[in-house]
């Protein structure tokens, strides 16, 4: 391959790391686990470059492989019932000055509540920015299967945070731990 | 914790079709589908923002190395 192709690839591959990184965070719910998984995404993309035809969705090629690593490795290691717990400790043991980790950690545990195909069709769409179509390349299923998981998803986010139809937050169950949590004492 | 999910002007313009049940689901009302769109897209947002850590950047010089190196041989 020669080196101007290369460097565009690297260019391509470090532009993206970013979105990737938040991709994978929403998909594991896990900091720790995501970091790793982005690496082994790259890992995987850049053995493989020849693959990717240039002019095509780079993004959705990147993003499908970084879906398939953590589907392969969910398989490996088995249901990790203890997910939502691991967040849980995760946030008990994050500093308070970490306002910011904080915030989106409440959502990655609603997020995690979510059937897995679910989960993944929402942030695609309503996050990563991905077009329906897009979205179907990357999961690999038809346009219509996506626009239905999605709006599952977005019903069972809104019985998860207590966003209902009249548009109120309600003050039960993980809700009220979601948005009424006290997130820092310097807050009082 | 502010509410920072409300009224915003643009929220939920990548949530369109909101109103779509096309499985049966009952569909949530816009606004109840766009405060869960914007508080969706701000916790992403927030890791999107965050620096790159060096070991990405670390990963990509190495990979080109040995690609390099591998050539030269």
């Amino acid at each position: 391959m020669n080196a101007a192709v290369e460097n565009d690839f690297k260019a391509q591959i470090l532009a993206i790391i970013p979105n990737l990184r938040a991709f994978a965070m929403s998909l594991s719910g896990r900091s720790d686990q995501a970091d790793d998984l982005v690496q082994e995404a790259l890992v995987k993309a850049w053995h493989k470059q020849t693959s990717f035809t240039p002019g095509t969705n780079f993004n959705a090629w990147m993003f499908t492989i970084l879906r398939n690593e953590f589907y392969s490795k969910m398989r490996k290691r088995g249901r990790e019932v203890s997910d939502v717990d691991g967040i849980l400790t995760e946030r008990m043991s994050t500093h308070p000055e970490q306002h910011g980790k904080l915030d989106y950690q409440d959502f990655l545990v609603a997020l995690k509540q979510l059937p897995e195909d679910q989960r993944e069709a929402i942030i695609l769409i309503g996050a990563s920015g991905f077009s329906y179509e897009e979205a179907a390349e990357v999961c690999g299923c038809a346009v219509g299967t996506i626009k239905s998981r999605v709006s599952r998803a977005r019903t069972r986010l809104g019985e998860i945070l207590g966003i209902a139809d009249a548009s109120e937050y309600g003050p039960d169950g993980i809700s009220s731990y979601v948005f009424n949590a006290p997130i820092s004492s310097s807050a009082a | 914790m502010p509410h920072a999910t409300q009224n915003k002007p643009d929220a939920g313009s990548s949530m369109d079709g909101a109103n779509e049940h096309p499985s049966g689901v009952p569909a949530l009302d816009s606004l109840a589908a766009s405060q869960i769109g914007a508080r969706l897209r701000e916790s992403y947002q927030k890791i999107v923002e965050e620096a790159v850590p060096n070991r990405f950047v670390d990963l990509l010089a190495q990979l080109e190395q040995s690609e390099k190196s591998a050539g030269d041989k």
